[in-house]
Formats: structure tokens, C-alpha cells, sequence
């Protein structure tokens, strides 16, 4: 979120009917199955050694009875895989989500705020992790250098049991 | 490798509003951030091509993923909570540019402590810190920990 964005009194509005109508859309359901090498590639990216994430015989002394995958796992799973063709010059893909497909016209820029992550049962080897975004939120705030537009994504993830396994809010702040 | 003995998760009744958590030091590198992209299948070049960083995008240098600052804060926290603590959720808000080579550091301050449908819950804020003492990064986030 940015620092200097404060309530804003909206003169006119920067968000159009058409990006209006984007609220509530679903984007399709993706799914992808966790190795016991991702999770550990994972942790190692991450410079995390805790030994509930690599090691089985310290995961099954505890009461999790197994390894689990480091709370901000799903980062691996987040991004779509696009081909070489299908990137731009910066290296983004063409196909960033629901939350870029909403046109903001004159609003170029974009920039990520945080997350907001609501946990579940953990994600652990062999699962087959489901995920699927909504567009959930669009508004507007006044910034220090000008007007912005937030929008705001959910994406869902369950396991092949149907279970919870985490809830992740993001916004996407667009400037001038 | 041996493995390591379980050590006893921190409980509920030992935590106290105002307490500290154990400080998380990280220095996220070029190779870090590679790793880190490669894995997350993150091909943006503010993540890993230094000339487009600075000549283009007129960064100071190569960007720390926020949410790798975000992996760091739950770091701290598994390691605070042990393995029978259990995350709830977190939030957090990237603040500023930090980049390669940045010398980092999580904290964190418990703020409440509450019970809900019999779970015993703890309220922290949770903070990235540069060396400078500037903050990039700030959240809160909710545990749930055992009792005795």
C-alpha cells in the first residue's frame, strides 16, 4: 500500500463502468501437484532451515506427523507459465491476472501492495493444490504525486480433499 | 544429518503483551533473488537483470521480492512459535524499495492476546528493518499457540 495515500475526496471518478462490471469475476481454476523437491527448493530459496520443512522423521515427532511446506509456499504456485514469446520486454508476462485485466485508461503504472494471507491446513507433499482468483474490490485514493486506483484480487486455494488451505488478498495500485 | 530434537513450542501462558520476538537477521543477495525468482517462476527483470534495473527502470539496484520480505516474516514467526504453534494469517504492506545486497532484519512485538472458540490466539505487529533502521515493510499477524 502506499505510504503517502491517504482518504481521498474524489473530484471524478477514475474508474470506469466497464472496469466496474470486472468486480466479481473468476478467473479458471488452476491446479498443481507438490513435490517434496519444490517444498525443499522453496525453504532454500527462502534461507529457511527449520527441519519441519525437509526432514520426516522431525515433522512425525510433532503433531503436524509429517513435513509441511513453509507458510508463503504457494508463491511457487502464484504466477501463470508463459512462454518465451508471451513476455514483455521487462520480463512480465501478458497474462498477469484478473487484477491487470481491468482497464484504467490513463493509469500506466503498476505496482503490488502487500498481502493479506488467512492460513489453513498446511500444503504438504503429494497434494494437489487448486487455485482460483476473483476480482474482488476496485477504488480510488488520492495520492501525494497524483490519483490512484486499487485494485483489489482473492484467490482461493483448497487441496484434493476440498480443504482449506489458504485465503490471499492482493492489490494492485495503479498511478498515472 | 542427525535429526534434530523437537524443542518445546512457546506457550500461550508465557507470552505477554509488550513481549519482543526473537529478531530474524537476513541478507537477501543477487544469488538469493535468483534462486528466490527461479522457483516463484518470477521472470520480471527488476528481480535479476541489473543493467534494465538501472538503466531502465532507474532503480538503485536489483528488487528484493516483497514477498520474499514476506517469507522472511513468517520465518521468524515458525521460528518463534516452534512446531506445535500454528500461523493464522498475516498481513503486511511493502513500504519502500529494497534491493540486493540490503541488510535485513524481522521483528516483531506481541500486541494481544485473545481466545476464540477455544483456540488460544496472539496478535503481533510484525516489521522489516533495514540497516539504517529504516522500515520497508510492516504487518500484524495472528498465532495460535498451545497452551501449556
Amino acid at each position: 500500500m502506499a505510504p503517502d495515500s491517504t482518504p481521498a475526496q474524489i473530484e471524478h471518478s477514475h474508474i470506469t463502468d466497464e472496469a466496474r462490471s470486472h468486480i466479481g469475476r473468476t478467473g479458471p481454476v488452476r491446479r498443481f501437484q507438490v513435490t517434496a523437491r519444490d517444498i525443499c527448493r522453496f525453504a532454500i530459496s527462502i534461507g529457511d532451515k527449520n527441519p519441519l520443512w525437509r526432514d520426516e522423521e522431525y515433522a512425525n515427532q510433532t503433531s503436524h506427523r509429517g513435513v509441511i511446506a513453509p507458510p508463503m509456499f504457494h508463491c511457487v504456485i502464484d504466477l501463470d507459465e508463459e512462454d518465451l514469446d508471451q513476455l514483455e520486454e521487462s520480463g512480465l508476462g501478458k497474462n498477469m491476472g484478473l487484477r491487470m485485466e481491468v482497464p484504467v485508461p490513463g493509469f500506466p503504472g503498476a505496482m503490488a501492495t502487500g498481502r493479506d494471507i488467512e492460513f489453513g491446513e498446511p500444503i504438504r507433499a503429494g497434494d494437489t493444490i487448486s487455485a482460483q482468483e476473483t476480482l474482488v474490490d476496485i477504488y480510488e485514493k488520492s495520492g501525494r504525486r497524483g490519483p490512484l486506483v486499487f485494485v483489489v484480487s482473492e484467490k482461493v486455494y483448497t487441496n484434493q480433499r476440498g480443504e482449506f488451505v489458504l485465503k490471499e488478498r492482493r492489490g494492485l495500485i495503479r498511478h498515472q | 544429518m542427525a535429526t534434530p530434537s523437537v524443542r518445546p513450542s512457546v506457550t500461550f501462558d508465557e507470552v505477554e503483551v509488550g513481549l519482543d520476538l526473537p529478531p530474524l537477521a537476513k541478507h537477501p543477495d543477487m544469488l538469493q533473488l535468483f534462486m528466490f525468482s527461479a522457483i516463484t517462476w518470477d521472470t520480471h527483470r527488476t528481480h535479476w537483470d541489473i543493467p534494465y534495473s538501472v538503466d531502465v527502470e532507474k532503480l538503485p539496484g536489483i528488487l528484493t521480492h516483497g514477498h520474499l520480505q514476506g517469507s522472511f516474516l513468517c520465518q521468524m514467526l515458525s521460528d518463534w512459535i516452534g512446531p506445535e504453534g500454528r500461523l493464522k494469517s498475516i498481513n503486511y504492506q511493502n513500504r519502500s524499495n529494497t534491493i540486493a545486497g540490503d541488510k535485513l532484519t524481522c521483528k516483531g512485538r506481541v500486541t494481544s492476546k485473545s481466545e476464540k472458540d477455544g483456540a488460544a490466539l496472539v496478535t503481533c505487529e510484525v516489521w522489516v528493518e533495514k540497516a539504517d533502521g529504516g522500515v520497508t515493510t510492516t504487518g500484524e499477524a495472528i498465532v495460535q499457540l498451545p497452551r501449556k
